[in-house]
């Protein structure tokens, strides 16, 4: 059995659609599973990342993601040079690239990848979303998107937004967050995880070598299965 | 042509009455024909707007209820519709052709997003803001964002007495640069803590300069006694206080006036403070105050009784995608002195179509149950599966956990409990769904 080690980065700043609750499900999931697990929480990037299996940050206010941005150090793209696994959700996606604007200010993101980051004060996009990543995942992801972020120059997207394809990068193109290396990052907030068996078990699978069965009977399955339907009628309707 | 729409919205008004459609439609037409109509009424010398996440209902109901008990007479919108079209139905209906509104003094619950459109034409001479919580996010996106858009408002009214909850970080921020803003808050008392005990805190950060804002306590969620040691904003005096507040006697005193509760909840006593301050404002004495808030009953009530078979139930309306709200409802049973089993109904969160936004349940404070006497929780409607996600990151202890997407099959349930007090937690949206399945006894408010 593995011995996992998580990083929640910036846990209380940008915890602002239930975020916690990936790490909650990841770390019950390991556990049930006879993994060891260890959760840290952080409100800066530390110096050394190389300990750790999994680096998380969710959504936040714009002014939060601006704060955040103004907290990392160059460990965080050296953790992903090296072959380390990032997860993003929400607005957090911006962290991973390059200028992120909002207000009037600039911030960088890490600088892993070269894509910019637009915040609007004013304009915001949200809906409810499903997608597909055939390379990924057998099953469509749901999810919402609640963000004021307009990205450019991200090359190699996540997901294809099939419901919500107004909704994408830069809000023209139905393309979705980054997958690129070590990094699974989407615009879709909340818990991304709780809500889609199928990114658990490959966050699962990253993790431990293992894949992950989820029963048809588990409440995570029965409550995807009941989400799929009601969206995917909203659809065909 | 203001006569012409005067009687036009009137007219319409009626109409609508008799056939039992809202009303926000006359208004709606109204503006339509005439969009400054608005600032063509003449206004009476008290003019209060309410906003905020969660309590405008409660207090303007409050408000308006202590006026009229001093001898007023008060114009406000009962029927809770408080975007510009509401707001203009109201105005407009209780107004005579020459467009002057009738009463001593109008009371106008006003939605966070739509002030900033009314304020173009109304002018309240006393702005009060409850506070900002998360509050449907799929439409508000967050409350720091409701707070810039809110600021468009309370800009637009200068000459307004501000009312603020000095005890929200968030809220008290509109003060900054008013010389006419007065605040409200609670003292510290049995019921604060130290620790904050939700799930999250909007304000662990400063929302002035985001350093590290720091809590000499708290009363719940992010409201509480707080000061910032990077830039130093603080909550600011009041001039409105709770002082002492007993939950267990049921009562609490304001600025020294001792008002018994109905409802022994905290979160309603900031409703009642800020009924309080806003009155004061408009003239009503303290004394007269409290004894016209003392026991005081809510027309539109949270509480509603009902029997599933022969077991006696309790309700407690909630608002949907509002943790604060599923927080002060948990809070309520979770006090019980006996042991309870508890129904959380989540069937539909928007009314117009199926949502996949629940993040709003993992912003409960769920864990609470553990420490209480609730023994059974029942999780009900099309979304039980997600709460049933939710709870299981969770060790409530002895608390069974039972997941029942059927609603008829949770009433037959409901029916055959035994030694146990039955409560039942879910939105107004929901809650004809339980009506329709046991017999309601308190009179339902529509």
């Amino acid at each position: 059995m593995s011995e996992i080690k998580i990083l929640h980065l910036f846990s209380r700043l940008l915890s602002l659609y239930g975020e916690y609750g990936n790490i909650a499900i990841l770390e019950k999931t390991l556990t049930d599973k006879g993994h060891s697990v260890t959760v840290e929480r952080t409100e800066s990037l530390p110096q050394d990342l190389s300990g750790y299996n999994l680096v998380y940050t969710g959504a936040g206010t714009e002014d939060d993601i601006i704060a955040a941005a103004q907290r990392l150090g160059d460990s965080g793209r050296d953790y992903l040079a090296k072959g380390g696994l990032w997860l993003a959700t929400g607005n957090s996606v911006a962290l991973l690239g390059g200028e992120i604007e909002y207000n009037g200010r600039v911030e960088k993101g890490l600088g892993a990848l070269d894509f910019t980051t637009a915040m609007s004060r004013e304009k915001r996009w949200l809906g409810d979303v499903l997608t597909t990543a055939e390379n990924l995942f057998s099953t469509q992801i749901i999810g919402y998107v609640n963000t004021s972020s307009v990205y450019e120059g991200i090359e190699c997207p996540l997901f294809e937004l099939s419901l919500g394809n107004d909704l994408g990068n830069d809000k023209k193109s139905g393309a979705d967050g980054i997958f690129k290396d070590g990094i699974i990052a989407t615009q879709l907030t909340g818990p991304l995880l709780v809500k889609n068996p199928a990114v658990l078990g490959y966050v699962y699978e990253k993790l431990t070598g293992e894949a992950l069965e989820i029963d048809e009977n588990n409440p995570i399955r029965l409550a995807y299965n009941n989400a799929l339907a009601q969206l995917t009628k909203r659809i065909t309707e | 042509m203001k006569a012409i729409i005067i009687i036009l919205t009137k007219a319409l008004s009626f109409v609508g009455r008799l056939i039992g459609k809202g009303t926000s439609l006359p208004g709606k037409i109204a503006l339509k024909l005439c969009p400054t109509i608005l600032s063509q009424l003449t206004l009476p010398k008290n003019v209060i707007a309410v906003t905020g996440s969660n309590g405008k209902t409660s207090t303007v109901e409050m408000i308006a209820y202590i006026l009229t008990a001093s001898g007023k007479n008060v114009v406000y919108n009962k029927e809770g519709s408080n975007q510009i079209e509401g707001v203009a139905t109201l105005l407009i209906c209780n107004s005579n052709l020459r467009g002057k509104v009738r009463g001593d003094a109008v009371i106008l619950e006003s939605d966070e997003r739509y002030a900033r459109h009314t304020f173009k034409y109304i002018k309240p001479t006393c702005f009060a803001v409850t506070n900002l919580y998360r509050d449907q996010l799929t439409r508000n996106a967050h409350p720091y964002r409701i707070y810039d858009i809110l600021q468009d408002a309370v800009d637009l009214v200068p000459d307004a007495t501000l009312l603020l909850n000095a005890d929200d970080p968030i809220v008290r921020g509109f003060g900054k640069g008013r010389d006419n803003a007065l605040y409200f808050g609670m003292e510290q008392n049995a019921y604060s803590t130290t620790e904050q005990d939700g799930i999250y805190n909007d304000c662990y950060y400063c929302p002035n300069c985001k350093g590290e804002l720091k809590y000499n306590f708290f009363h719940y969620a992010h409201l509480g006694d707080y000061a910032c040691e990077n830039c130093g904003y603080t909550r600011p005096e009041r001039a409105y206080t709770v002082d002492t507040a007993d939950l267990e006697e049921g009562a609490i005193t304001v600025n020294g006036n001792k008002i018994s509760l109905a409802f022994a909840s905290r979160y309603n006593v900031y409703n009642l403070c800020a009924a309080f301050a806003a009155a004061s404002i408009a003239g009503a004495d303290g004394q007269s105050i409290a004894a016209a808030m003392s026991d005081f009953v809510m027309k539109n009530g949270r509480i509603v009784t009902f029997k599933a078979g022969d077991n006696q139930g309790l309700l407690i309306t909630s608002k949907h995608e509002n943790s604060t709200s599923y927080n002060q409802s948990l809070e309520y049973v979770c006090n019980r002195k006996n042991p309870c089993d508890l129904y959380i109904i989540v069937d539909a969160i928007s009314r117009k179509y199926y949502t996949a936004e629940t993040s709003w349940l993992w912003d409960i404070a769920f864990e609470k149950i553990a420490k209480s006497n609730v023994k059974r929780v029942t999780l009900c409607g099309s979304y039980a599966n997600d709460l049933a996600v939710r709870f299981s990151v969770m060790d409530l202890g002895d608390a069974e956990v039972v997941v029942q997407p059927d609603l008829d099959q949770m009433a037959k349930q409901m029916s055959e409990m035994q030694g146990m007090e039955l409560y039942v937690i879910t939105c107004f949206s929901d809650k004809d769904k339980l009506f329709s399945r046991v017999d309601v006894q308190t009179p339902v408010a529509k």
